[in-house]
């Protein structure tokens, strides 16, 4: 499984590790790249800032998004993805332990393909992980570029 | 400046009487004077003409002692103050009296009065010239007749005769003047002794008539001021004054009106003081109640606030720590003996556990707060879900539903959802221990309730149902059957918002009967 590449986004540590950990367990060993806030993850997409000297004609297959963001938190990077020419049709999926119904409709409305909670159970969440990666990243016929 | 009401009508009175008192007065007394006027002329004519008539003979035979005999007859009658016949050339022949002696002149004139009367100018005495005339009227003539008919006076028209009629007479037939002096002294006094008398009668009457006026005008006034002055100092705004007045006619009606209405307006404003005082306490109660009401809405909101947070914030660790601990088995499994072991799988027991209470608390909090909508729902419809659902989950297990059909109720889909939910999938549990799992949902007709869930399962003992409802409440360990002790509190929260009733019935090892109602 080389397709294509993942953009978690993602400010708690230890979220990542068990997340990193779950996508190696079950073979998703695509390139992922992790960034801490929603501030460095809209740098990284565009290619400002810190990460100005990034080709950002290869854009990632999915976004794996947290909304609880320092910074700059999910629903802005969702918006500020969605108005963005380049990356208006890239597929992002909120992952986040908020079962909230007014952020699920937000994050609809706001245009993210896809919801999924954390679960608390470690088997639950690695179950999550590993779908999510094969689906998005295998199955998903990605939008032309 | 304002003119009483006494004032105008006794002036009004007064002036009626006044005025009719002097119209009557006038009238009388000039009728009265005209008629005796009237009678004097009329005895002294008459006295006059007979003297006339009598003196005839005397005058023919130009007898002075009849005439003057005849003179002093006439002087006999009463009033009479000179008494005179002339001849026709108007010499004196008799005459007694206050009568000037000289000739008498008279103006011998076809065209002129020849009764005359002379007044003031003789002291008031009425003096009659008649002409002595021979009854004798020449045969063809048209002269009327001095004397009327001696049979009753009506000639050929049926004329009376009038006092000062114009008379002619002819020069041929005249053979002297009867001339009488009638004093009008008694009659002016009588004239005056009547007008006394009715005008002492006449004040007398006015004067009664008056005063009698003026007592029944202050009889009748009287109430009217009573009434005025007291709607005044009500007006000038006064208290409320009462109105002494007891009499039968339209006076005492409007007295007893008027204090009628004082009544009313009393009891009326008093009402309007109690009702106002109401007012301002329920206003009062409403400003209390306002902020009573913002500060529960504030109090709410941050409920909602710190839900969001825990729901969020409070998992995150968890999960650290279940992944953790699983990592740990997974990859130093080996390393870590089987106390070790036993130790990581109680922190993520833990840590799972502590996600469902989280779960739950979250559950029960939301639905303490949330608002009711009520509709049609249809609960065997939901139960039949929830039954799916559970089988679903669990495939190892064959698990009897009977759910009767039909069955509606009137309240929030989905909180009845979550209560049923709760209940059973309660009855799901208890009952895994059971080989033959029975679960029903149905209505209670002759029970009180409405509807009921009912299973086979474990049961528990009744001096504990009470119990069973508190949150987080428990009647068997984890070990036996897992659970956070939420859900039958979380039902009867749901049932209580409906404004139902929950109860059970249970014996252990036999099962439990949930019963609700929905209000």
């Amino acid at each position: 499984m080389e397709k294509g590449t993942m953009l978690l986004v993602e400010d708690n540590p230890d979220d990542v590790e068990l997340m990193l950990r779950a996508l190696k367990k079950n073979n998703v060993t695509n390139n992922v790249f992790v960034m801490n806030d929603g501030r460095e993850a809209l740098d990284w997409l565009f290619g400002e800032g810190a990460h100005s000297e990034r080709d950002t004609s290869e854009m990632p297959t999915v976004v794996l998004l947290d909304l609880k963001l320092p910074k700059v938190d999910g629903f802005e990077v969702l918006q500020r993805i969605r108005a963005d020419d380049r990356t208006k049709l890239l597929p992002v999926v909120i992952l986040t332990s908020s079962r909230e119904e007014g952020d699920r409709l937000s994050g609809y409305e706001l245009g993210a393909n896809s919801y999924v909670c954390k679960p608390v159970n470690f088997e639950q969440f690695s179950e999550a992980v590993r779908q999510l990666g094969l689906y998005w990243l295998l199955l998903n016929e990605q939008p032309p570029s | 400046m304002r003119i009483g009401l006494r004032f105008k009508w006794v002036a009004v009175v007064v002036f009626l009487i006044l005025f009719v008192s002097t119209a009557i007065c006038v009238v009388t007394i000039r009728r009265g004077t005209a008629t005796i006027r009237e009678q004097l002329n009329e005895r002294c004519v008459t006295l006059t003409r007979g003297m006339a008539h009598n003196s005839e003979y005397g005058l023919f035979t130009r007898n002075k002692e009849v005439l003057t005999s005849l003179v002093r007859s006439i002087m006999e009658a009463p009033d009479v103050s000179y008494c005179a016949v002339y001849d026709k050339a108007g010499g004196l022949l008799a005459g007694d009296g206050d009568i000037d002696e000289g000739t008498l002149k008279i103006d011998i004139d076809t065209s002129s009065r020849f009764i005359k009367r002379s007044g003031p100018k003789k002291g008031g005495v009425l003096d009659i010239v008649v002409p002595v005339v021979s009854k004798r009227v020449t045969p063809g003539s048209s002269e009327t007749s001095l004397f009327p008919d001696e049979e009753g006076g009506s000639g050929e028209a049926g004329e009376e005769l009038a006092l000062f009629q114009e008379e002619r007479v002819s020069s041929k037939e005249l053979m002297g003047f009867a001339r009488v002096g009638i004093s009008e002294a008694r009659g002016l006094r009588n004239i005056r002794g009547l007008t006394n008398d009715i005008l002492k009668v006449s004040g007398l009457v006015m004067i009664l008539a008056i005063m009698i006026t003026i007592l029944c005008v202050n009889r009748l006034i009287k109430p009217i001021q009573q009434l005025s002055a007291a709607t005044q100092r009500f007006a000038e705004g006064g208290l409320l004054p009462k109105v002494n007045v007891s009499r039968n006619d339209e006076i005492g009606i409007l007295a007893g009106s008027f204090n009628k209405m004082m009544n009313d307006l009393r009891q009326t404003t008093t009402s309007i003081d109690n009702l106002n005082r109401e007012i301002i306490s329920r206003q009062e109660t409403e400003k209390e109640l306002r902020k009573t009401h913002d500060k529960l809405k504030a109090s709410n909101t941050e409920l909602e606030s710190f839900s969001y947070s825990v729901s969020h914030d409070l998992r995150t660790p968890l999960r650290s720590m279940d992944g953790f601990s699983q990592i740990l088995l997974e990859d130093y499994g080996e390393q870590v003996d089987q106390t070790g072991q036993d130790y990581l799988r109680r922190i993520r027991a833990a840590s799972q556990n502590m996600g469902e209470l989280i779960g739950d608390m979250l559950q029960l909090s939301r639905i303490t707060r949330a608002e009711l909508t009520r509709e049609e729902v249809d609960l065997s419809g939901l139960a039949t879900e929830i039954a799916g659902r559970l089988s679903e989950n669990d495939r190892e297990r064959e698990v009897d539903f009977v759910i009767e059909p039909g069955i509606t109720a009137h309240g929030d889909k989905r909180l009845l959802g979550i209560a049923l939910e709760n209940l059973l999938g309660n009855a799901h549990k208890f009952t895994s221990k059971e080989p033959d799992s029975r679960i029903e949902f149905g209505t209670c007709t002759t029970c009180k309730a409405a509807y009921y869930v009912r299973d086979n399962g474990v049961g528990f003992d009744t001096e504990y149902a009470d119990k069973a409802f508190g949150a987080f409440q428990r009647l068997h360990t984890t070990k036996e059957f897992p659970g956070t002790g939420v859900g039958l509190a979380t039902v009867k929260r749901v049932i209580s918002k409906h404004g139902g009733r929950i109860w059970v019935e249970a014996q252990v090892g036999e099962g439990a009967t949930f019963y609700f109602t929905l209000g």
